[in-house]
C-alpha cells in the first residue's frame, strides 16, 4: 500500500505537485536521516545532506522513469550528498553536535560504553565510501549486490570496501578486548 | 569485554544506535528550496524528426518561394496590387534593429584541474569548485553533479541553472568506445543525472577523439592516452535568455580552449574500479 502511494506521489510531484514531494519527503525523510546520521556520525551533516538530496531529487525527478524505484534512486542521490557533505570535515572538529545514544535492545543489548567508543572512533577512522557501504549492508540490511546497485558501484569495489571497513571495526573491538585483558591480568 | 563475543553483531547493534528522525525544520527548507527550484526538464525524442527528407525539402522551397512574392510585392516601386504604381512614392520609415540577443561573455580565465589533467577557458566571474579526488566510483557511471570528483565552474548569479561539469577517468581495459558509449548511453537504469542525449555525433577535443550529445545536449566524452574526459553544461531550459546565450556555439567555444594533460591527473590506484 505504501509503495503504491509513494509511487503515487512521484507521479505527482513529476508534474510540479510540490505538496506531493512534500509528503514524499515526510514518508522517506527519517530514513535518510537515519543512512546519513550513520554515514557522517555529526547530525548538521546529515541534516544538510539530507536536504542537498532532497532538491537534487527535486530537480530530478523528472528523469527517474520508474517511479517504484523512487526511494533507490533517492538514496544514491543522498550517498553523494554524504561524500559532498564530508568534504567540510574542517565543521566536524569546530562543532560536533553530540546525539544522546538510546540503547537498542533485542539485536544485542551488551553493548558498552567502551564498545560504542572504539566502534564509534573506528568508524570515523574509515573513507566515507566505506562507512557508506557499512551502513546499507548493516543498517539497511542490503546484501552486496545491493548494496553495489543502490550506491552505483561494482559489485566487487562493494565487496571489498565492506571487507576493509569490517575488518577495521573488528580490529578496533579486538584489541580493545586484548588491553580490557591485559587489564584484568595486571589487577 | 571477552573474546567470545560476536562483533559483526555488535557492528550491527551500534549501526542501529542513533538519530533516526529527521527534525520539522528541515522539511520546512526543503518545502521553501523547491518552490524556488525548478525542476530540470527531460529532453525527449521530440528533436527526432521522422519527417520524410523530401517533404522536408519541398517545404522549404514552397517556404522560399512565398517569402519572395510577399517581400517582391512589399517592396518600394513595386505595382500595388490591383493598382497603378504611385508616382512618388511615400516616405518609409527607417526600420527599427531588432535588439539582439545578449551575446555569452567572454572566456578570459583559465582554469587548470590539478586532479583531472585539464585545462579550460570560462569567463570572468564564475565560481571554480575543483574537484578533491580522483574519481574511482565506477567506469561505467556518469559523474554526479556535487560529487567530490567533479570540477564545477557555476555562473555566479545563476549557480543553480547554469554549470560546466569536468570528470575523468582512467579508462582501465574498456575499449574507448565502449567507455564513450557507456558514458553517452540513455539506458542507464534512473541514473539520479542521467544524460538524455537522444542523439550523437563524433567530435575531437585538443586531438582526442568521442561523442558529442546532439543539438541541445552539451556534453563531449572523449579519450585519450587511456583516459577519459566527461565535460558537460548545464543550462537550465527553464530560463530562456540562459539557453539563448549559452547554446551550442558558445559550449564548443569552450571546448576549443580545452587543453588535455592525462599526465598530470592524480589517480588513487594503479587501475581503476572494474
Amino acid at each position: 500500500m505504501e509503495g503504491w502511494v509513494q509511487a503515487t506521489l512521484v507521479d505527482q510531484a513529476k508534474r510540479g505537485d510540490a505538496e506531493a514531494f512534500d509528503s514524499l519527503a515526510r514518508m522517506v525523510g527519517d530514513r535518510c536521516m537515519g543512512i546519513a546520521f550513520r554515514i557522517l556520525r555529526d547530525a548538521d551533516l546529515a541534516e544538510d545532506a539530507v536536504q542537498t538530496a532532497f532538491i537534487t531529487a527535486w530537480r530530478e525527478l523528472r528523469s527517474l522513469r520508474n517511479p517504484d524505484l523512487f526511494e533507490p534512486w533517492l538514496h544514491r542521490i543522498l550517498t553523494h550528498a554524504c561524500y559532498a557533505e564530508a568534504r567540510h570535515r574542517s565543521r566536524w572538529a569546530a562543532g560536533v553536535r553530540l546525539v544522546p545514544i538510546e540503547p537498542v535492545h533485542g539485536l544485542d543489548n551488551t553493548l558498552t560504553v567502551d564498545d560504542r567508543d572504539q566502534l564509534d572512533r573506528a568508524l570515523r577512522r574509515l573513507t566515507v565510501e566505506q562507512r557508506a557501504v557499512l551502513v546499507f549492508h548493516h543498517y539497511l540490511g542490503l546484501s552486496i549486490a545491493e548494496v553495489a546497485e543502490r550506491i552505483g558501484i561494482p559489485v566487487g569495489t562493494a565487496k571489498s570496501r565492506l571487507h576493509h571497513a569490517t575488518r577495521a571495526m573488528r580490529a578496533s573491538l579486538e584489541a580493545d578486548a586484548r588491553t580490557s585483558t591485559n587489564q584484568e591480568r595486571m589487577a | 569485554m571477552t573474546a567470545s563475543r560476536d562483533p559483526d553483531r555488535l557492528i550491527r547493534a551500534f549501526l542501529h544506535e542513533g538519530l533516526d528522525e529527521l527534525p520539522d525544520p528541515v522539511y520546512d527548507a526543503v518545502r521553501d528550496r523547491i518552490e524556488q527550484t525548478r525542476q530540470r526538464a527531460v529532453i525527449g525524442p521530440w528533436r527526432t524528426s521522422n519527417m520524410n527528407r523530401y517533404l522536408q525539402i519541398g517545404l522549404a522551397a514552397a517556404a522560399v518561394v512565398v517569402i519572395a512574392v510577399v517581400a517582391f510585392n512589399l517592396l518600394p516601386g513595386s505595382p500595388a496590387p490591383g493598382g497603378e504604381p504611385s508616382a512618388t512614392p511615400e516616405p518609409t520609415a527607417t526600420p527599427e534593429p531588432s535588439p539582439s540577443p545578449i551575446a555569452a561573455p567572454p572566456l578570459t580565465q583559465t582554469f587548470t584541474s590539478t586532479v583531472h589533467g585539464i585545462s579550460v577557458s570560462y569567463p570572468e566571474g564564475w565560481t571554480v569548485l575543483a574537484a578533491t579526488e580522483p574519481w574511482t566510483d565506477c567506469l561505467y557511471c556518469s559523474p554526479v553533479h556535487s560529487a567530490p570528483y567533479v570540477d564545477v565552474l557555476l555562473h555566479p548569479v545563476h549557480d543553480d541553472g547554469l554549470f560546466l561539469r569536468i570528470a575523468s577517468q582512467p579508462i582501465g581495459e574498456s575499449a574507448p568506445e565502449d567507455w564513450v558509449a557507456a558514458q553517452m548511453a540513455t539506458d542507464e537504469p534512473d541514473p539520479p543525472l542521467g544524460r538524455g542525449c537522444t542523439t550523437t555525433e563524433p567530435i575531437i577535443v585538443d586531438g582526442a577523439t568521442g561523442l558529442s550529445g546532439g543539438d541541445t545536449c552539451l556534453v563531449a566524452v572523449v579519450t585519450t592516452a587511456g583516459r577519459g574526459y566527461h565535460i558537460d553544461l548545464f543550462v537550465s531550459p527553464d530560463n530562456l535568455d540562459l539557453v539563448a546565450q549559452y547554446d551550442r556555439a558558445w559550449f564548443e567555444e569552450v571546448l576549443a580552449t580545452v587543453q588535455l594533460h592525462p599526465e598530470d591527473a592524480v589517480d588513487s590506484g594503479a587501475s581503476p574500479s572494474p
